[in-house]
């Protein structure tokens, strides 16, 4: 099985209601 | 004769309700029972929860919005992903491809209905204004690339 990716999402808070403004995504080269 | 038919006109729309439940909870981020292992599933996608015990609720209801993120890709619901993904949404894959959210989308729809994917050291953090989410996803059969949507223009995200 490949090793996947590790990522990160940013939501913020607008007009009451939350958004995924940002994401960015790295691919797992290693086993750890 | 007549009372057969009621019986199955009502067993039909028995089930037909009960698949309209099903699919209105896990629009609205529900949850479905979790697996034997204690890990849920949201749509296509096997999800191991973090420890909840300290987090608040704000960072519950975006843990809740990332579960339903999972379902809604799985579905092509990309009406409900609208109400998630930010329009000026700005995305960087994990082979350093800019994305914006209509591009996204767009590689959602060409994913391949076969994979079934893991997510797991899921971590949610509210850092006052801003909350991040942060996580492992891992794609099992289908085509081999380790990302969401076609091979060669997929997302990881």
């Amino acid at each position: 099985m490949p090793g996947g990716t590790r990522y990160l999402h940013v939501y913020v808070k607008r007009a009451d209601r939350w958004w995924l403004v940002r994401a960015q995504a790295t691919q797992i080269m290693t086993k750890n | 004769m007549m009372r057969a038919l009621r019986i199955l006109a009502l067993a039909f729309v028995w089930l037909a309700l009960g698949s309209i439940s099903d699919a209105c909870a896990e629009s609205q981020g529900e949850s479905k029972p979790p697996l034997p292992d204690g890990r849920i599933l949201a749509g296509r996608t096997t999800i191991t929860l973090p420890d909840t015990s300290t987090y608040s609720p704000l960072e519950r209801q975006v843990l809740a919005l990332e579960r339903a993120r999972s379902a809604a890709i799985a579905k092509g619901d990309t009406v409900w992903l609208a109400t998630l993904y930010a329009p000026d949404f700005s995305g960087i894959a994990a082979f350093g491809l800019r994305i914006d959210r209509s591009d996204l989308f767009k590689v959602f729809g060409r994913d391949d209905p076969e994979r079934r994917f893991t997510i797991d050291e899921l971590a949610v953090r509210d850092y006052g204004g801003s909350v991040l989410v942060t996580g492992r996803l891992q794609t099992l059969g289908g085509t081999a690339s380790p990302c969401r949507g076609a091979p060669g223009i997929s997302t990881c995200m």
